[in-house]
């Protein structure tokens, strides 16, 4: 019977192709506009690892100046640890898989004479780096927890760096060249990309991934000279930087995001030995505030940095509204529609319709036109995220960020099911309520 | 038109009995009124912060990022030398009219910042402002004027090194702020170390660089220096806006024939900028697009809608005009009619939309709403809907009379 | 076939009560064909459309087939139109969007018949009207005679027991109005039972029996339950009225 229904719409749909046309284009832009602004509000609202973003705790620590508030939200630690934290922290016992997150930046040397040196994007990380955040390996694996300490010159490309190093393929055991040393290539990542890329929110929350990932006491090499870039904030005495393992032990210089991986039953456990640790700071002169540490899990963190910024959650109100006004279109040109088949519905019923049939029947058809208009509208959404995207630099939305993805195509004809529901309710009622008596002198 | 509204009373009673044609069109306009006005809140908002004039003759400006790979630039007294020898070089070519070394490009929407205090001053009296660090020729590079004390020169470069006190220019608005009693000329502050104050020699003319929200963002401090690194170095050049183009296309080779041993980028102001306000351009254009879009909605929403109750009437427009009304008696029917109905919708979306406007403030820093604004977008609405209503109803004022007699 | 027993129906508005039909009292027997007439405004719509099922009526008794209708709902009484009644209208209410064949199609799938069969039924009910070769013709392609025909094909597609006629050749020019009464008189000769308002003499002329409705009642019931009747007797007899 649905079949046949879904028959008697398509012709009932092409019997008035106008208004047809019209009720389409009304549900195609009454789809995209919301679905577009979803899926931009996705892209900075969504949970970038949902599989485990309970388990990956983002830690800071107190310990800015007794003078002044830290810059941020009100009540809130500074945003980075500092190094001699990061040291402290990773020393806890009991050892919990832990990362430091940093950027720096080196020239490498693509091989080949022609090629010219470029600046590389280096990832600072620990060896838990890899396997806290899942990052996926086509070739080779990271480096073991001792390299952390013995900084033997091995380093993981991402797969851009790799593109961009040797044009892709499995480049393990193959030297590259940073700065003025030399490095053995251990693993290479398969494209990878969480979105936000949580890890480093503060610094590269939708740019591209970093070339190389080093060892993070690298930056602490003075012969390599890494150039250490990103968002810092700092309050203390100054310290000489002549001498990098002096400095970055001296500085109060907040600039290293701090994660572990804990169970989440363990987090007021760990909470607990962080406060530990700050207490042993205090009797160390430092830590001069009240005590104010946090173990954010990831969608905490995102939220408190206000990844999804202010005007993207209005502009989805706007869209939601925007869809109310197409939905009340679609009301008012299916409600005319349908009253001006009067005739026909009558003689429907006459012949033995019932009006349960006949409301049937008629959702039916508002769920074809808007099945149809939703994949316009997902099409039109794919659009307008093509046009966002290509109008975003990229050197802070890397390409391909907003775009048609299942995700998106799934909001729109879900949306525009919903839609043709609301809508079509009050018409079909309408329509199975035409009593056949009255009707059916007319034609 | 005018004449048409004696009839008010039956096209009114007519209307009663399509009450539910009348709802939906009056919700959709009170929808569309509130949505509307509180995107245009939103749109000049953004449109605000975008233009606000920023104090520097930006389209003249060339910013260029040097990244220096030869070995030789870990020598400071290297890269001092070669920060000279580049600005010769650039000031050598035709059609430059200043350039300065500067630590953070401007409008880039962040950069670095410091806070200040006078010397000896308590933490109440702390002030943040973002700090550029340039030599002297930064003023005139950047267009800016020296209000009042003296410009910065040669002499107040630092020497060396390590922590010195330096000579440092601000805006009027950091000097008010350090010193609310106007007396900053001459002042010692504090920008971070007690032990080398800073004193402020001049005042510089009003600016302004997006550095996400808040007063600081005109509270701006210019260090005398030669900004270079081992790794980075960047350039402002202001070229004379006849020969920009020729500049930006010679700064490349300039800057190789000084040092080769570097990459050279080179970008319009334009396009730093774009960073800086990437968030505002992309709001203010997604509201712009959501706006317009709802206006052609509704407005496709009440062609559809009255163009079909033209086609349902067109017997009784049959009628009518066989008893005589004129063609502009029919128009004027119609567009009563949809006016009736815009204004019952203005009525309920005014309420609508200042109740948004509730939601839009607290939620996404909004402007609040005022009477202006309202009326304009109301007024704006109600011309929409007559043009939208205008064409069926000409169609239906063209109608025969004839057609009464016709049987359907 | 059917029996109604004191059938009351009223309209009201907000201003007006009107009585369309007035205790109004008919039986039909399995075969009949009976005539309904009367003048504009008698009740004769009223009482077809009650008869059909299409409206309800508010007091009285109303066998159809031996079963009470009076009180079913929508359901059970969509599927008594569907099966029990037929309907040929005056202006032959074909589906305009549909072809010939969908459109006698449309009962049918009400029933929930399989494919084969409301194929078979289809075809055959054509034929019986002489459309076969225009199946996939739209309503808009066929003169009035040929909508008409198709019009009754549908009705006859469900196998009726009974088929309600509204004024079935009151579109149609005289010949093609002869060629559909002797449709429908063959329809009768097979068993069907046919109710027919027309106020066409002629017409009426050619059931077995005719009901003159007057002021929402049967004030007039002519027995004449001669079947092999001399048609121009009939006519003269309801002309001299």
């Amino acid at each position: 019977m649905f079949l046949y229904y879904l028959r008697l719409a398509v012709k009932s749909l092409r019997a008035t192709p106008g208004l047809t046309a019209v009720t389409l284009l009304a549900i195609a832009l009454g789809i995209a506009v919301p679905t577009a602004s979803l899926s931009i509000r996705h892209v900075f609202a969504q949970d970038p690892v949902p599989e485990k973003s309970d388990r990956l705790f983002n830690v800071r620590v107190e310990s800015w100046d007794a003078n002044s508030d830290f810059f941020g939200p009100a009540g809130e630690p500074p945003k980075h640890i500092a190094y001699r934290d990061m040291i402290g922290l990773r020393g806890m016992d009991p050892e919990v898989p832990s990362t430091g997150v940093a950027s720096a930046t080196i020239f490498a040397f693509p091989e080949g004479r022609e090629a010219q040196p470029f600046q590389a994007g280096v990832r600072l990380c620990h060896a838990d780096f890899f396997s806290m955040f899942q990052a996926p390996f086509a070739h080779g694996g990271g480096w073991s927890r001792d390299v952390d300490l013995s900084l033997e010159q091995v380093a993981v490309l991402s797969y851009e760096g790799n593109q961009r190093l040797f044009g892709g393929g499995d480049s393990v055991g193959r030297k590259v060249r940073l700065g003025e040393q030399s490095f053995t290539v251990l693993g290479v990542l398969a494209p990878w990309q969480p979105t936000p890329q949580y890890y480093d929110i503060i610094n590269n929350a939708f740019g591209r991934p970093r070339d190389v990932f080093l060892p993070f006491d690298f930056i602490k090499d003075q012969a390599l000279a890494l150039s250490r870039v990103g968002d810092n904030d700092n309050w203390g005495p100054n310290v000489p930087r002549d001498d990098p393992e002096v400095f970055f032990m001296g500085t109060e210089m907040t600039w290293i995001q701090f994660w572990v991986e804990l169970d989440p039953a363990d987090r007021g456990q760990y909470h607990q030995a962080v406060d530990r640790y700050a207490l042993t700071q205090k009797e160390l002169g430092r830590f001069p505030r009240d005590l104010n540490n946090r173990v954010s899990p990831v969608m905490e963190w995102l939220a408190i940095r206000q990844v999804n910024p202010p005007g993207v959650d209005a502009l989805v109100l706007v869209s939601m509204l925007f869809l109310l006004v197409c939905c009340l279109n679609l009301t008012g040109l299916l409600l005319a529609k349908f009253l001006a088949q009067s005739g026909v519905l009558g003689v429907h019923r006459a012949v033995g319709a019932s009006k349960r049939s006949i409301f049937v029947q008629r959702l039916v058809e508002c769920q074809l036109v808007a099945s149809v208009g939703g994949l316009l509208g997902a099409l039109l959404a794919g659009v307008i995220l093509r046009v966002v995207d290509w109008g975003a630099p990229d050197f802070i939305i890397r390409p391909e960020l907003f775009r048609l993805d299942l995700f998106t195509l799934a909001m729109a004809v879900g949306l525009a099911l919903l839609a043709g529901l609301v809508s079509g309710l009050y018409p079909a009622w309408r329509a199975c309520r035409i009593a056949p008596a009255l009707q059916l002198k007319l034609q | 038109m005018l004449q048409g509204f004696k009839n008010v009373g039956p096209i009114l009673r007519a209307m009663m009995r399509n009450k539910i044609r009348v709802f939906l069109l009056a919700v959709e306009i009170a929808v569309t009124v509130a949505v509307v006005l509180n995107c245009s809140l939103l749109i000049l908002q953004q449109l605000e912060t975008i233009r606000r004039p920023t104090g520097i003759v930006e389209d003249e400006l060339i910013a260029v990022v040097l990244r220096p790979y030869g070995a030789s630039f870990t020598d400071a007294e290297f890269r001092r030398q070669t920060v000279d020898q580049d600005l010769e070089a650039i000031r050598a070519l035709p059609g430059v009219v200043a350039v300065t070394p500067i630590s953070n490009f401007p409008l880039i929407g962040g950069g670095s910042a410091l806070q200040a205090r006078p010397l000896g001053g308590d933490d109440s009296q702390l002030v943040r402002a973002p700090q550029y660090s340039a030599t002297p020729g930064f003023l005139e590079t950047l267009g800016l004027d020296l209000v009042a004390g003296r410009r910065l020169t040669d002499a107040d470069l630092p020497v060396g090194q390590g922590a010195q006190s330096l000579n440092v220019m601000v805006t009027q608005e950091l000097a008010d702020a350090l010193f609310p009693d106007g007396d900053a000329l001459g002042q010692t502050i504090d920008t971070g170390s007690a032990e080398f104050p800073d004193v402020i020699v001049g005042i510089v003319s009003p600016m302004f660089t997006p550095y996400g929200g808040g007063p600081m963002e005109t509270r701006i401090m210019f260090f005398p220096g030669r900004p270079s690194s081992a790794q980075r170095a960047q350039y402002l050049v202001r070229a004379e806006p006849g020969a920009y183009d020729d500049v930006f296309r010679d700064l490349d080779a300039t800057f190789l024939k000084v040092q080769p041993e570097r990459l050279v980028t080179v970008r319009t102001m334009d396009d730093i900028r774009a960073g800086g306000f990437l968030q505002n351009v992309l709001l203010a254009v997604l509201f712009s697009g959501v706006a317009i879009l709802l206006v052609f909605v509704t407005g496709l929403g009440i062609f559809g809608v009255t163009a079909f109750a033209v086609a349902k009437r067109t017997k009784q427009i049959g009628t009518r005009r066989a008893l005589g009304a004129t063609k502009d008696a029919i128009l004027s029917h119609f567009l009563i009619e949809n006016t009736l109905i815009t204004l019952v919708g203005l009525a309920v979306g005014l309420v609508a939309a200042f109740g948004l406007n509730v939601i839009m403030v607290s939620g996404a820093g909004a402007p609040r709403l005022g009477p202006g604004v309202a009326l304009i977008g109301a007024a704006s609405l109600w011309v929409l809907v007559m043009l939208a209503t205008w064409f069926p109803a000409r169609r239906a004022s063209a109608l025969a009379p004839a057609l009464a007699t016709r049987t359907v | 076939m059917l029996e109604m027993i004191d059938v009351v129906k009223t309209y009201r508005t907000d201003m007006v009560q009107t009585r369309a039909l007035d205790h109004l009292s008919l039986t039909v027997e399995a075969g009949e064909f009976v005539a309904v007439s009367g003048p504009s405004g008698s009740g004769k719509t009223t009482f077809l459309n009650v008869t059909g099922l299409l409206d309800s009526f508010d007091d009285g008794r109303y066998l159809l087939d031996g079963h009470d209708v009076s009180r079913l709902g929508d359901v059970e009484q969509s599927a008594i139109r569907n099966a029990k009644i037929g309907f040929v209208f005056q202006g032959f209410n074909l589906i305009p969007d549909l072809d010939v064949f969908d459109n006698v199609d449309v009962p049918l799938r009400y029933r929930g018949l399989p494919a084969k069969e409301r194929r078979r039924r289809i075809e055959k009910g054509l034929e019986e009207v002489g459309l076969a070769g225009r199946a996939r013709h739209l309503p808009s392609q066929l003169s009035g005679g040929q909508q008409q025909r198709v019009a009754i094909a549908r009705a006859l597609a469900g196998d009726p027991k009974l088929i309600l006629a509204d004024e079935p050749t009151g579109n149609l020019d005289s010949a093609t109005a002869h060629e559909i009464m002797e449709l429908l008189q063959g329809v009768n000769s097979a068993g069907t039972t046919i109710l027919m308002v027309t106020h066409d003499p002629g017409c009426a002329a050619q059931a077995h029996r005719q009901v003159h409705l007057m002021d929402g009642r049967l004030i007039d019931i002519r027995e004449e339950s001669l079947p092999t009747l001399n048609v121009t007797q009939l006519s003269s007899a309801a002309a001299a009225r």
